[in-house]
């Protein structure tokens, strides 16, 4: 458990966000502490993805506050690495392997081409994420994997204090999710992780923190459970589980730091379908 | 074979060096903004603001013959035009209020109907239509050139000062927000920078056919180029040799020089592309033997 006396580095009070008529998130409470390695999880539609462009400053909440690094989102936001998801891009842009990670550059001088020291800095973000032979490949020629890590290296190259990323596993297989995630776990060291995940399963075993989230939301601490839970609902969890987010709700009672006054808004959803 | 380019350039006093100087203006501009249409994947851009320059041309000459306003000239004209739709386009666009093609159809379409609308309203037939909308390079005047050299220098100015903010801009404009940038700013500039590009290419080739100028020299440099700069150098030189040989070739026998350049220029776009076809084709061949 974090001090009380620590300000988290994320703080979400009471946000609700609509689009148009639609509520997508509604009262949500979040605090996220700096080292934290927090996991978005829900079903499709559920406001995962909204709730971090939220923090983003990408929308802007109807109701409540966000804070991040104690200012606005707005403000904060050039402190912050953002990793999209990599399919949303042109995957023929006319572009090498260092130039899309220089982008993580672009705000530091005003005017003029890149400068030296942000090449140096952008080649260390390449080695940091194990491609630092590939700086002169295009862009277009790399695999999904291999694209999904530059553009880590893209977002570490704006020497963030928070790291979000947006379903870095979308279209990666069993073994390119393993070298993210293990890469995700070497940089947790020193970086506050929030990423937003489909899949449970493969990053239960990373994550500090589940938030659940479904219209409503809600964050269960990992490392408590760990501590809490008995050993059959952990293997229940790792494999077996068809539903990940059932699997969690069901070992959730034995996680005696949470404090549960509503069921897991993930977990009502995936119950009472 | 080419005697009579050759002699008429050679003349003291010839028109014909402004036109070569015309051409190589538009060419250094055509490959550089080109290379940004091509990164951000906005061709159709370029042919909504070229189609409606025809509104703000016919605004012009309405307002030039029938009002008496003689400094209102086409080349303003079409440039407020050009500008006016940059901005539309850019405010419209932007955080995807609208759909892009639909509000890009609608201002091509309703440019060009407007222009047709003042000319109509013009007493008899305007002699000059044909030249705006096909263009005729030949009659380019001294004035036009100095224009267009400006042109050149803000462009060229722009995008050294501001070529990194451009890239990411046309990569991902959510990221470069994200960043700290006024990327609404930014964006309405690069579709400015465009707009004005298309204007000085409808003089050498016409409003219908500069969309080909602007967007096929980089298309077929693109194949074998991967990287930005190399893809703006190789484009100004192709654009650069295919204007200059269909003037050539339309100033010795007699053709349409904005029809000649835009058959060359997609002549070599489809070579391009047929050779890289039959590159790889003989690159996995190979990879199959060894």
């Amino acid at each position: 458990m974090k001090a009380q006396s620590e300000k988290p580095v994320i703080d979400v009070q009471n946000v609700c966000f609509r689009y148009g008529e639609q509520e997508v998130l509604h009262s949500i409470n979040l605090q996220v502490y700096q080292g934290d390695f927090v996991v978005l999880v829900g079903p499709n539609g559920g406001g995962k993805t909204t709730l971090l462009r939220l923090i983003l400053g990408l929308l802007k909440p109807g109701f409540g506050k966000i804070r991040v690094l104690g200012r606005s989102p707005r403000r904060a936001s050039p402190q912050l690495g953002y990793v999209p998801q990599s399919l949303q891009f042109d995957p023929e842009f006319p572009a090498n392997v260092l130039d899309i990670v220089l982008m993580g550059r672009v705000e530091r001088s005003l005017f003029g081409p890149y400068k030296k020291t942000d090449r140096q800095v952008a080649l260390e973000c390449l080695q940091q994420v194990g491609l630092q032979d590939l700086a002169k490949r295009p862009f277009a020629a790399l695999s999904g994997g291999q694209r999904q890590r530059i553009l880590i290296a893209q977002a570490l190259a704006c020497e963030p204090e928070l790291l979000l990323l947006d379903e870095p596993n979308a279209n990666l297989d069993a073994v390119g999710t393993q070298t993210v995630y293990e890469l995700l776990r070497q940089l947790n060291q020193k970086l506050t992780i929030v990423l937003v995940s489909h899949n449970l399963n493969t990053v239960e075993s990373y994550a500090s923190h589940v938030v659940c989230v479904n219209h409503t939301a809600e964050m269960h601490c990992l490392d408590d459970m760990r501590q809490d839970a008995k050993e059959e609902d952990w293997t229940r969890l790792r494999h077996g589980a068809s539903c990940p987010l059932n699997s969690v709700s069901e070992t959730l009672p034995y996680c005696s730091n949470c404090v549960r006054n509503n069921p897991c808004p993930a977990s009502r959803a995936f119950l009472y379908k | 074979m080419l005697t009579l380019f050759i002699q008429d350039l050679q003349a003291p006093g010839s028109l014909l060096r402004l036109t070569v100087l015309a051409i190589l203006l538009c060419s250094l501009v055509c490959g550089i903004i080109g290379a940004y249409v091509l990164a951000k994947r906005c061709s159709y851009v370029v042919g909504a603001v070229s189609h409606s320059l025809l509104g703000g041309i016919g605004l012009a000459r309405f307002c030039q013959l029938q009002k008496g306003m003689t400094w209102f000239s086409p080349m303003l004209g079409a440039v407020l035009a050009a500008l006016l739709v940059a901005g539309i386009i850019s405010i419209l666009t932007l955080r995807k209020q609208q759909r892009e093609d639909s509000v890009l159809s609608a201002i091509w379409a309703l440019g060009m109907a407007l222009g047709l609308s003042f000319i109509y309203a013009m007493p008899g037939y305007p002699q000059d239509l044909q030249s705006y909308l096909f263009g005729n390079i030949l009659l380019v005047s001294r004035q036009d050139l100095l224009w267009m050299g400006a042109l050149n220098v803000v462009i060229i100015l722009f995008v050294l000062l501001f070529h990194k903010r451009l890239v990411c801009l046309c990569f991902n404009e959510e990221w470069l927000r994200l960043r700290g940038c006024r990327t609404g700013l930014f964006n309405f500039l690069l579709y400015a920078l465009i707009s004005l590009t298309v204007v000085m290419l409808s003089q050498l080739v016409g409003v219908v056919l500069c969309l080909a100028l602007l967007v096929l020299p980089v298309a077929a440099v693109a194949n074998f180029c991967r990287s930005l700069p190399l893809i703006m150098l190789c484009g100004v030189l192709v654009s650069l040799a295919a204007s200059m040989s269909g003037l050539m070739l339309s100033y010795q026998y007699d053709l349409p020089t904005g029809a000649t350049i835009v058959e060359i220029i997609a002549a070599v776009y489809l070579f391009c592309v047929a050779a890289k076809f039959i590159l790889g084709k003989i690159r996995v061949t190979q990879q199959k033997k060894a």
